[in-house]
């Protein structure tokens, strides 16, 4: 009996083995574009909160102790257009007995900043205290 | 077997190392963005713990609770932070200059004032035979931040008071630069001694203790008022300097001390240094307290014996 090489079709192991390789890479890496562009516009979210932070900060030191009244006082900032849902608001309260002996004039400051990050609320909070006579008084 | 040919691995393959290359970066990116804003979130947490541990040090002190070296602390525990403050001694010295705080040094539209008399009751404190002061200011030559078309000139304000209660108003104007002051289009200031503005360097404690010396270096140092100018008179109670940096856009360094170490000026001024911590991070404030400062209007007030007649 006579055997004749004849022609073979298909796909080698090797073949499968590399285009599966290459096309699992792809997929992750697209998966991850979103999640990462995500994050950016996340941490920018954050920076942008806390400069506004910082700068209401310092606009309330300004002001001086005796213009500090207590209490919760919500505020807005041009650059909150930039948060998706934002509020914000400064409470201001005398500073607590853990940090200043009593009758001490020296007020707590707080400010908040709260927003929404796709569906997930984010928030920023800095707190300091402001003194009779003290910086920039 | 046929033998087979073809590139299509090679194509997959630099398919498969660009998309790597492009999905890393972005994955990279944003890695680095969130390690800065957690950093930077833990900075202004620990920035704004700083300033209200200055705050309290600055009430303490005010109300003479807060000895010099005593720590204060503050922690807010909800927002993660919390920060340490001192007080050095009251400065300067005896017998020391005080020094304008460099950095950040003083500017073009900056005073410094420097207190003669006891600034709470402006009793004598500093007369020397002679009335006369000790001006240092300018950033040496051999110093980084030297700038030949930077350098200074100088105006300085003694006010002192009379046995009658009167106040006078002495006005120097010195220039070290020979050729800026000279000549038909000069200012017309007069000039410092000679050998006196080739880099001055003086003892200085800014610290805790009067022994923790530094040796701080000066473009000029000399006595003011100048052989140019007419001498105060002995009878005369020296109240205070104001000092102002003229001609550079370069911040410049300044001190005011007594003649020699017999003689010293009152103390008049706190440096407060803060720390605040959040995270792993830290930030460090300081702050110049003086605490009777004359409103900056004073310097371009115009005085008069009369009544300025404005008709003319």
């Amino acid at each position: 009996m006579k055997f004749t090489a004849g022609k073979e079709d298909g796909v080698t192991l090797l073949e499968v083995l590399v285009v599966t390789a290459a096309i699992g890479f792809m997929v992750l890496i697209i998966a991850s574009i979103p999640t990462s562009v995500y994050l950016i516009n996340q941490s920018r979210s954050a920076s942008l909160a806390r400069d506004i932070i910082s700068q209401k900060i310092d606009a309330l030191r300004k002001q001086g102790y005796g213009n500090l009244a207590n209490g919760k006082t919500p505020f807005t900032d041009p650059s909150m257009t930039n948060l998706a849902k934002p509020s914000a608001y400064y409470q201001i309260e005398d500073c607590p007995s853990s940090i200043c002996s009593i009758g001490m004039k020296v007020k707590q400051l707080i400010v908040h900043i709260d927003w929404q990050e796709r569906d997930s609320a984010k928030s920023a909070e800095v707190s300091t205290l402001v003194s009779e006579g003290g910086i920039g008084q | 077997m046929k033998k087979q040919s073809g590139q299509i691995v090679i194509i997959l393959l630099l398919v498969i190392v660009i998309s790597l290359a492009i999905g890393l970066s972005i994955a990279s990116r944003s890695v680095s963005e969130i390690a800065i804003s957690t950093k930077t979130e833990q900075s202004q947490r620990a920035f704004s713990a700083a300033e209200g541990a200055l705050e309290r040090a600055l009430k303490k002190s005010t109300t003479g609770s807060l000895t010099p070296g005593t720590e204060v602390n503050v922690e807010f525990v909800e927002n993660q932070s919390q920060a340490t403050a001192k007080i050095s001694s009251q400065l300067p010295f005896a017998g020391q200059p005080l020094e304008y705080p460099y950095p950040p040094g003083i500017g073009k539209a900056d005073f410094g004032h420097f207190w003669l008399a006891n600034p709470d009751t402006l009793a004598s404190f500093y007369n020397p035979p002679g009335r006369k002061i000790k001006i240092y200011f300018g950033n040496p030559t051999d110093a980084s931040d030297f700038e030949e078309n930077n350098k200074p000139a100088i105006e300085v304000s003694v006010i002192t008071r009379l046995s009658t209660g009167e106040y006078k108003n002495y006005k120097y104007l010195l220039d070290p630069d020979i050729v800026r002051s000279g000549g038909p289009n000069g200012n017309n200031f007069k000039n410092p001694p000679a050998g006196d503005c080739n880099n001055v360097e003086v003892d200085i404690s800014s610290g805790s203790l009067a022994t923790e010396v530094e040796k701080k270096r000066f473009l000029c140092g000399f006595e003011v008022p100048t052989s140019d100018y007419v001498a105060i008179a002995d009878a005369e109670t020296l109240i205070l300097a104001r000092v102002r940096i003229l001609y550079s856009d370069k911040k410049q360094r300044l001190a005011v001390g007594p003649i020699n170490a017999t003689y010293s000026l009152p103390p008049q001024t706190k440096i407060l240094k803060s720390t605040g911590t959040s995270g792993q991070l830290q930030r460090k404030l300081q702050l110049f307290s003086t605490s009777k400062v004359v409103p900056p209007f004073l310097d371009y007030a115009i005085f008069s014996t009369g009544a300025i007649d404005k008709s003319q």
